[in-house]
């Protein structure tokens, strides 16, 4: 009985994790389990992320993006290459201090912001209600999973047009494609986070007389945080992707418009102030996940 | 304590091809309700009308050139860079961060500054190409050489052999799931940030006709093209998945 709870998820299981860090990750949280036995994974995976941190690499980090920028500066001042190519930082700073003052920009951020919340909200519950039912209804989520797995590969953007027609030219086609595209990790991801957990926390759970709710809130969900977070995250990056991408590419607001609009009209300092409000974007929700996933995972290991 | 799965193995496939008809069904039942989705036998006809049209072959095969190119570049340098990171603990450290980050952009934004440079064409769209492919490979095989038990790379000395036979007999080998897992998703990324880019701006390729179709309101010839690219990325990324599940442990 217990060889086969664990057996037959093992294989697509890794494919996800590895998934997972291909996406986001940085590898710590799931590689370190593949040669451990199952029950220990959690505690082998942070005992591997506390020996590797060491000194701040964040200072070097930092130190990296300082020299870029210095690099930025120089090859402007000695023109390596036209303003045409990359204009100089102090031009396109200055653009990007007056954007800040207009409302068109302001207004484009919410829009962008809101699509991305929106998204990652409805990925999250749809995920993870799918996610659930393809664990408690293994056969279904086998018969879906090959249409889960490549379908990373589809570019839903085309179907925006179609979409358009349907919903109206506004800011719902963009959510309900990036909702698709944000949903698929998060589901594989809930599905094998859940398939993984050992059948030892079943067993204490039974022992314990858990109830069903106490079951899944109390020990499932926990047990499965590292892997369902490795969702969570994927789930955020491609709210930001697929909105900002959709919006680059046909749709007529938001941030990733900007920056087309601006390319048509030749305003190459704003164009680079929009990609790098878009970049400080990213950077900022990277940071909250990795705020979030260090929140939830101390937890775990406190409780 | 549900999860084996208690159905006779063949049933699974039959499943899923199930899945895929009751799919066709809603989408025929779907087309009836708006003009813009056409309907199932409109658009199999559009796809053989396409594959017969010689300017459609030039462009399948215009991007398709493009995807092959940038899904090589790709995967080789990230098997290169990432085993060159996976080996060195403190620049990792350093740089992991930015790559992390920099996966999470949308790529395509990049476009419009690559295009002053390389000028719209063949290379500014194998470059879009090699950038959305090569990030998840990278972050993978750098974490999977990192990660890599240290006896492994240790018997290999001990055992006398050069610095090039750890890195192929060893190294490779040992994380060949990882190089499989980023290819997959290689071809796939590349594939989305070829079409991306010929969709904003190109004289041929998929993307173009796609776009040009949208325009026209050619709707089955949108499909059409969807439907291809879907079948190339679901029949690419199917097969190497299936190799992934085979690798032994």
């Amino acid at each position: 009985m217990p060889d086969d709870v664990i057996a037959p998820r093992l294989q697509p299981a890794e494919v996800v994790e590895a998934e997972a860090e291909a996406a986001a990750s940085t590898g710590e949280q799931t590689l370190p389990r593949k040669e451990d036995a199952p029950p220990t994974h959690g505690r082998a995976a942070r005992g591997a992320r506390r020996r590797d941190a060491g000194p701040p690499p964040a200072l070097a980090t930092a130190g990296i993006l300082v020299a870029l920028l210095l690099l930025w500066i120089a090859g402007s001042a000695l023109e390596l290459w036209s303003s045409n190519v990359l204009p100089p930082p102090a031009d396109v700073g200055s653009a990007l201090v007056e954007l800040v003052q207009t409302g068109t920009f302001w207004q484009a951020v919410r829009i962008t912001v809101t699509e991305i919340v929106a998204v990652f909200a409805a990925a999250l519950v749809i995920g993870f209600g799918l996610g659930m039912l393809f664990w408690k209804a293994p056969y279904l989520g086998r018969v879906c999973e090959p249409y889960l797995v490549s379908f990373y590969a589809v570019p839903f953007i085309v179907f925006y047009p179609t979409m358009v027609v349907i919903i109206g030219l506004n800011s719902w086609p963009i959510i309900v494609l990036a909702t698709v595209m944000a949903t698929i990790p998060m589901t594989l991801n809930t599905w094998i986070g859940l398939a993984g957990v050992s059948h030892v926390f079943w067993k204490l759970a039974a022992v314990l007389g858990c109830g069903r709710r106490q079951t899944i809130f109390r020990i499932a969900i926990p047990a499965a945080a590292p892997i369902v977070l490795a969702g969570v995250r994927l789930a955020l990056i491609y709210s930001l992707i697929g909105s900002v991408s959709m919006e680059f590419l046909l749709a007529p607001n938001g941030l990733g418009y900007q920056i087309r609009y601006q390319y048509e009209l030749f305003h190459q300092n704003e164009m680079v102030a929009y990609v790098l409000v878009v970049f400080m974007l990213a950077g900022l929700l990277a940071i909250t996940i990795a705020a979030m996933e260090g929140w939830v995972l101390g937890r775990r290991r406190s409780s | 304590m549900t999860l084996a799965l208690r159905v006779r193995p063949i049933l699974v496939p039959l499943g899923s091809f199930g899945l895929l008809l009751l799919g066709l069904a809603v989408w025929q039942l779907c087309s009836g309700l708006t003009f813009v989705i056409p309907s199932v036998p409109d658009t199999i006809d559009a796809v053989f009308s396409s594959l017969g049209d010689p300017d459609y072959l030039h462009d399948l095969r215009a991007t398709f050139t493009r995807v092959l190119l940038a899904c090589a570049i790709g995967v080789t340098v990230g098997v290169i860079l990432g085993v060159a990171l996976g080996y060195s603990p403190r620049v990792r450290a350093a740089v992991e961060p930015l790559i992390v980050a920099m996966n999470s952009v949308p790529k395509i934004i990049l476009y419009p500054l690559l295009l002053p440079i390389f000028k719209v064409g063949m290379t500014s769209q194998v470059i879009m190409g090699v950038i959305h492919a090569v990030f998840p490979m990278l972050i993978m095989v750098t974490g999977a050489v990192a990660h890599m038990p240290t006896t492994y790379r240790k018997l290999g000395r001990a055992l006398g052999a050069s610095q090039l036979q750890v890195l192929t007999r060893i190294t490779l080998p040992a994380v060949r799931r990882s190089i499989l897992t980023g290819t997959r998703l290689g071809v796939s990324l590349a594939t989305i940030g070829v079409i991306l880019a010929e969709f904003f701006t190109t004289e041929d390729g998929l993307g173009r006709v796609m776009k040009q179709a949208y325009q026209f309101a050619q709707y089955e010839r949108l499909m059409a093209s969807v439907l291809l690219l879907l079948l190339f990325c679901f029949l690419v990324s199917f097969a190497v998945w299936n190799l992934e599940r085979r690798l032994p442990e």
